[in-house]
């Protein structure tokens, strides 16, 4: 594999990983999971009492 | 120190939008009564100090609905240091019922007349100085709308708050009513804090459980006040709440006589009015909603939506990103396999979705505005009426109009449903409503196989109508969700000009959240399944694979495809999108992308989901799409259905019944649709007729739990009874 292989691959992972992360974060703290986007439901509160 | 002020009045007077503008937040400011169920708290502009509490809207401190349970437990627990009651001055006198029990509560109050500058385009004229002085409290004039008098109102609210200054409690209630109340307010002071004497004493003249709970009152005092509210009760021949309505309602007259001077006649005909006339015709609602809903998918899928989707598509992805993109990367000397991961796994996952937030866009827009006229409240009436004949409240058209934006709100509004049944169907059937995430799906088929036909796209709105009503029907006529359904009210709010700030505000918010979910979740499932369709084993080896029918992919597919070759979609790739669209909806185009190749068809030159309609007839397709709309949402919608059910078995009891109903739906329109084509009778025809005839059964068949004719029997046998011993 030549260099830009491996830093594009390394990206991509990177990227990857982030949003995994960023995923399992947010579940552990009862954020975000649905497409409506926060800021605009309703309901936000009964998800996210602490916000 | 922090001083609260909390901001009540009732449902739609414009709670949300004066708190926006007080706060700078972004809530959602719905047309409709019952938006707001929890509070919310926002720092004032400019005052540090202070926060602003958005309470639910409530007619009353009873505490009737979760709404008014909210509010009343905040007011009387946590005790704000001031009320900004906002008043609604085109409703003026229903909306003064709740500012005197506001002000019975013993806190500062601010009245804030909301919509002065509708009051005015009336003709009316309210004498603020006047109202004021009968209330006790002081009187302001706003437009929340329009961004006028919001701000001096909170500052006034702030400036009570800190002086600790409550007005004078007016005097509402005459004779042995008065009398007998400030008897119960001598028996009770000391139990409760003195501000809030009044309004505890009213209370418990109205046999207040709640509050008798909390009171603990010894039994000879109980019984020597409810003496008193007995012979009060005897003297006006009326049961104590409904003494303490009236002569409210009497009080509230008499201010409204003397400060407000109304232009039209009381019972003349409002530009609102005249309006509902037709829109809510009950001979022309329901074309002119059928009208309404073809004009909004049309104008977003067929026509401005499909032109920029199409440009976003063609011109955007597939010609700047991925063909300058691919030979950057090649020109660079990335790998074939690397090259091939961004391009047609990343960017082709993640640019099939995305190429739809234009129409997305649209859409949401004109919802929007619709919602933001006062069109759609005016649809949950209509809705009412239809639904109420087939055992669902028009309360659960609300959860479903907030479902069209996401399902995940949508099952949560569920919770002002008081009737636990009501409330379980209610979530059963709320993701039928196509949510934003579905768009693309819709808009993919349509103009993929149909042409961008705007009909097929409305079609989908009604497809999940039609689920609704039909699941209402059906599981009403079981034990578990028999019974009337629950009364339904509703205040329709005067048609306005939607505010642009409103609109503007809840578009992009869905379509920015739509964007941000394509970044992430969508991309991330593209690079695991462009490495699926990559790999996989050839003579035993594994590797990349030059056919993705031979990949990993293909064999976890092709061993589930078979579930939906009754659908019409019985090949790997279509099973393997509607597996990962529970991930989130619009990865089913996310995954057709990938799948289909969307960077490789658009560097040809060919049309972008040209390459689909390899797999799909048009038959094919449209059963794929009511499966898809109709079958389990996606997971983060699973979770809130399981919160709000709080049951693992009604739970699976509604998702099994979401993917049945979606699967036989399908089916149907499948099998009867070859069967219309001329392609002959075989077994999968017959299952579909046969679940078409158990549907049609379900329909018609009595219904043995209804309580109606239970009640007229028992009234009949009672009245038998009674002719045979006279």
């Amino acid at each position: 594999m030549n260099g830009p292989t491996i830093v594009g691959a390394l990206i991509v992972l990177a990227v990857v990983a982030a949003i995994v992360g960023r995923g399992i974060w947010n579940r552990r703290h009862h954020r975000g999971g649905c497409s409506c986007g926060c800021g605009d439901c309703p309901s936000r509160g009964l998800c996210h009492p602490d916000k | 120190m922090e001083i609260k002020i909390a901001l009540a009045g009732n449902p739609n007077c414009g709670k949300t939008t004066l708190f926006n503008a007080l706060t700078g937040s972004n809530q959602y400011v719905g047309n409709w009564p019952g938006v707001t169920v929890e509070k919310k708290e926002g720092r004032l502009k400019g005052h540090g100090d202070a926060v602003i509490q958005d309470l639910p809207g409530i007619y009353s401190l009873s505490p009737y609905t979760l709404e008014e349970v909210v509010a009343r437990s905040y007011l009387v627990g946590e005790k704000p240091d001031a009320i900004l009651n906002i008043v609604d001055g085109t409703n003026i006198e229903r909306n003064l019922y709740l500012t005197t029990q506001l002000i019975e509560l013993g806190l500062p109050v601010v009245v804030a007349v909301n919509m002065i500058d509708l009051v005015r385009k009336n003709g009316d004229r309210i004498d603020l100085a006047k109202l004021g002085d009968a209330l006790g409290c002081q009187v302001l004039e706003m437009s929340a709308l329009k961004g006028e008098g919001g701000m001096a109102a909170a500052e006034a609210a702030l400036a009570l708050a800190k002086g600790h200054r409550a007005g004078e409690l007016p005097h509402v209630f005459t004779g042995s009513v008065e009398h007998a109340i400030a008897h119960i307010e001598e028996s009770i002071a000391g139990k409760v804090d003195d501000r809030f004497l009044r309004w505890y004493a009213i209370k418990v003249f109205e046999r207040d459980e709640r509050v008798m709970e909390e009171l603990r009152l010894s039994a000879s005092l109980k019984a020597h006040l409810e003496q008193h509210i007995a012979d009060c009760e005897q003297e006006l021949d009326d049961d104590a709440e409904s003494i303490i309505t009236n002569q409210r309602y009497a009080y509230i007259s008499g201010v409204i006589e003397r400060s407000v001077k109304k232009k039209r006649a009381k019972h003349s005909l409002s530009i609102s009015d005249k309006i509902d006339r037709v829109v809510t015709n009950r001979v022309l609602a329901l074309p002119i909603f059928a009208a309404a809903m073809f004009l909004v998918y049309y104008i977003s899928i067929s026509t401005v939506g499909d032109i920029v989707t199409e440009w976003t598509n063609e011109t955007l992805f597939s010609g700047l990103i991925c063909g300058n993109l691919s030979a950057w990367m090649e020109g660079i000397g990335c790998a074939p396999w690397l090259v091939g991961l961004v391009v047609d796994g990343i960017v082709g996952g993640v640019g099939a979705v995305i190429g739809f937030v234009p129409q997305m866009l649209i859409l949401f827009l004109m919802l929007s505005v619709l919602e933001d006229i006062g069109y759609m409240a005016r649809v949950a009436f209509i809705m009412d009426r239809i639904f109420r004949r087939f055992g669902l409240s028009g309360k659960s058209f609300i959860p479903m109009l907030i479902a069209s934006g996401c399902g995940v709100p949508g099952v949560m509004a569920s919770r002002t449903i008081e009737n636990e049944r009501d409330r379980r169907m209610t979530i059963m059937t709320t993701c039928f409503i196509p949510c934003g995430a579905k768009m693309p799906i819709i808009g993919l088929f349509a103009g993929a196989l149909f042409g961008g036909s705007g009909l097929v796209a409305t079609s989908a709105y009604f497809i999940g109508v039609a689920a609704v009503i039909f699941s209402g029907i059906v599981l009403k006529k079981t034990k578990m969700f028999s019974g009337d359904p629950a009364p339904f009210v509703m205040e329709l709010p005067a048609y306005h000009v939607p505010a642009v700030g409103n609109v503007l505000r809840a578009t992009w918010e869905r379509g920015w959240s739509f964007i941000k979910r394509a970044g992430t979740v969508i991309l991330a499932s593209s690079v695991v399944l462009w490495f699926l369709q990559s790999f996989g084993f050839v003579d035993g080896v594994f590797g990349m694979v030059e056919d993705n029918n031979t990949s990993l992919l293909a064999s976890i597919g092709s061993a589930i495809s078979f579930l939906f070759a009754p659908l019409g979609f019985g090949s790997w790739k279509p099973a393997v999108a509607t597996f990962t669209g529970l991930i989130a909806k619009e990865n089913v185009v996310g995954t057709f992308g990938v799948l289909y190749g969307f960077a490789e068809v658009a560097e040809d030159g060919a049309e972008i989901w040209g390459n689909i309609a390899t797999d799909f007839t048009q038959l094919s397709a449209y059963s794929f799409m009511i499966f898809n709309l109709l079958c389990a949402p996606c997971f983060a919608a699973m979770g809130a259905i399981k919160r709000e059910m709080n049951s693992a078995k009604w739970t699976f009891a509604a998702i099994g019944y979401m993917c049945g109903l979606a699967y036989l739906a399908s089916l149907v329109v499948y099998q009867l649709g070859l069967l219309f084509t001329g392609h002959g009778f075989g077994v999968g025809t017959a299952a579909a007729v046969l679940a078409l005839l158990a549907a049609v059964y379900l329909l018609v068949r009595k219904n043995r739990y209804d309580d109606n004719p239970l009640a007229v029997r028992s009234v009949t046998a009672a009245s038998k009874k009674k002719e045979m011993i006279s």
